[in-house]
């Protein structure tokens, strides 16, 4: 649901000269909307068609393949349609249709349906078997609604929330659509605001290492203070920060004020801090770690980098190399989120990981004992594992001490959670470490673990 | 470069849910088109249909084999196209136009090759020779139609 559609619809209704010409294509949008206002407003659908990956598709098997399946894209489409259908060509390889006339939505849904179908066929192109995926956004023209700037508009939007269902989805506009697009669009807008307005903060919470009792370190995480929505959450921002391009300009940021941090905090005590797939696959990302470090004048061993198993998903030699210098650097690196996606033992053991952080879903509470019982087979297999490549395990979420008992039973050195503090302000960082200076003294061995093992407490 | 021989082969689900003589039908004419069409084009293969699955090789210039497959592309009477094999070849497999049908009751389709196509069509990284050497010999064994010289529907 990105707003840059609208920017460019707009874009594109001033300058239709960037459209070219071709047979069955009427020459510009700016036509295409004129051609609107001259319908039967009420029985008139607008449909904008993209077709997915078409850079990736271009820089693979060239600009010449990539602009004959488009190519064989539209007549497909114009073959589809009847002679009171237009079709126009726009630029960023989509199409718009007008199908005219459409009376239900459920007709307009159909046509689109069969125009995916035709779409997301192989092409065949010198010799090369072509796949392409596609997605579309449909409007109707409804008796209150007929302003062909509106119509196409809409459908973009429609378009925009396709392509987040994923390929090959057909989206008919919504009205809700124009405010998530809208508040997206704001939100977007404030997140470019917000690093030169110092909106963001990072947050410090608590790590310790089970068997002694003890602070080890912190794990950083940014917070967004928004002028007016108050705190926002990173599950919230952070996809918009990466969709916006901005995740590394924030990332770089908390990483640097992490590391400044570090250099502040006693003795040995280690921050996480979070790095995002698009950070680590930045070929620079080694050494914008490097100079974080140098700039603060703290040793690499007191930085762990977390990253999830989505970076090593599409395991490039660039990724791997970024990792193996980072853990040349002496930089400790984390495996976040583990037991929740595809958890690759092969490489957690190729890999240069120090830590495996399991997934605080795997401590929850569930319904039944089986259910528990199968839960903390998982977590007793991820800490054995982590055991026999001489990792730390540390799990997440723990937030009672029946649930430390067990995480410890089953063989986890570390863990985080409510349970030891939430994250908290730098600021409050010094009452935190004074509050961890004597050991916890949480009666873990005082119980009897062999009678509570393997159930919920 | 233009002496070369292409082939593709692919199979696809039929869409065609008509009565027996409607299908066969639709298949005449799919069969008198792609007569027409593909020696314009210098393009030979062979068809097979157990009306539930299509199953078809084209081989020629590259050139003629790609308008051929885009052409069957747009049409709507067939759907989940999915190419088993494509690249150069030596000589055709297939030197006259040919179709092999098998099994013209969608209740008891040819179980051999319903499940040849099946398991072709749910695994496309399956070997599309086994398809291919399946309708060659159909081809072969059964019988050859090669158009026009003879009907092609005996089935109808």
């Amino acid at each position: 649901m990105s707003p840059s559609s609208i920017d460019r619809l707009q874009h594109t209704r001033s300058t239709p000269e960037q459209l070219q010409r071709s047979d069955g294509f009427i020459d510009s949008f700016a036509s295409l909307a004129l051609m609107l206002s001259r319908e039967t407003p009420s029985s008139i659908a607008v449909l904008i068609i993209s077709l997915d990956h078409f850079k990736t598709l271009s820089e693979t098997l060239g600009h010449v393949i990539a602009d004959h399946v488009l190519e064989l894209a539209g007549q497909r489409l114009q073959s589809a349609l009847r002679d009171t259908d237009t079709l126009a060509r726009l630029p960023d390889n989509e199409f718009a249709i007008v199908l005219n006339p459409v009376h239900s939505a459920i007709e307009a849904r159909m046509t689109a349906d069969s125009l995916m179908d035709l779409l997301q066929r192989a092409y065949l192109v010198r010799g090369q078997v072509v796949k392409t995926s596609a997605n579309i956004g449909i409007k109707l023209a409804t008796k209150s609604g007929t302003d062909p700037e509106t119509l196409l508009t809409r459908a973009a939007m429609a378009l925009q929330c396709a392509k987040s269902a994923g390929p090959g989805a057909v989206q008919l506009f919504e009205t809700t659509m124009e405010d998530e697009i809208v508040a997206h669009h704001e939100l977007v807008c404030d997140l470019h605001k917000a690093l030169l307005l110092h909106q963001f903060e990072v947050h410090y919470q608590p790590q310790v290492d089970i068997g002694i009792q003890r602070l080890t370190g912190f794990e950083a995480l940014v917070r967004w203070r928004h002028p007016e929505l108050g705190w926002i959450p990173p599950a919230q921002f952070i996809p918009i920060a990466e969709e916006a391009g901005l995740i590394e300009m924030i990332g770089e940021w908390v990483l640097r004020t992490a590391c400044q941090e570090a250099a502040r905090l006693p003795g040995e005590i280690v921050v996480a801090v979070n790095a995002s797939p698009i950070q680590v696959r930045n070929k620079s990302f080694a050494t914008s770690v490097e100079r974080a470090l140098s700039v603060a004048c703290v040793p690499a061993s007191r930085l762990e980098i977390e990253i999830t198993e989505g970076v090593l998903m599409q395991e490039s030699a660039s990724v791997l190399a970024t990792l193996n210098e980072l853990h040349s650097m002496g930089v400790r690196l984390a495996m976040d989120d583990f037991g929740t996606g595809y958890s690759s033992l092969g490489q957690l053991a190729r890999l240069p990981f120090d830590t495996i952080k399991i997934d605080r879903s795997l401590i929850i509470d569930r319904p039944t004992i089986v259910e528990n019982v199968k839960q903390r087979a998982i977590v007793r297999a991820i800490a054995t594992l982590g055991k026999g490549l001489g990792m730390c395990t540390l799990i997440e979420g723990i937030e009672t001490v029946s649930q430390l008992m067990n995480a410890y039973s089953d063989g986890c050195t570390s863990a985080q959670g409510y349970l030891f503090g939430k994250a908290v302000s730098a600021a409050q960082l010094d009452e935190v470490i004074a509050a961890f200076s004597r050991r916890l003294n949480i009666p873990l061995e005082s119980t009897k673990l062999s009678e509570l093992s393997g159930v919920k407490l | 470069m233009t002496n070369d021989l292409y082939q593709v082969l692919y199979c696809s689900r039929n869409c065609m849910h008509g009565t027996k003589p409607q299908t066969a039908l639709e298949i005449n004419s799919i069969l008198a088109a792609s007569r027409r069409n593909n020696a314009r084009v210098g393009v030979t293969g062979a068809l097979l249909f157990n009306s539930i699955l299509f199953a078809q090789v084209l081989e020629g210039p590259i050139e003629g084999v790609e308008k051929i497959f885009e052409q069957i592309q747009r049409d709507l009477r067939h759907s989940d196209l999915i190419v088993l094999d494509s690249g150069l070849i030596e000589a055709r497999n297939f030197p006259i136009w040919s179709m092999a049908f098998a099994g013209d009751d969608s209740e008891a389709p040819d179980p051999l090759i319903a499940a040849t196509l099946n398991a072709a069509i749910s695994d496309p990284s399956a070997d599309g020779k086994q398809v291919l050497s399946m309708l060659s010999n159909l081809v072969l064994q059964e019988e050859v139609w090669a158009l026009p010289s003879r009907h092609p529907l005996a089935f109808v």
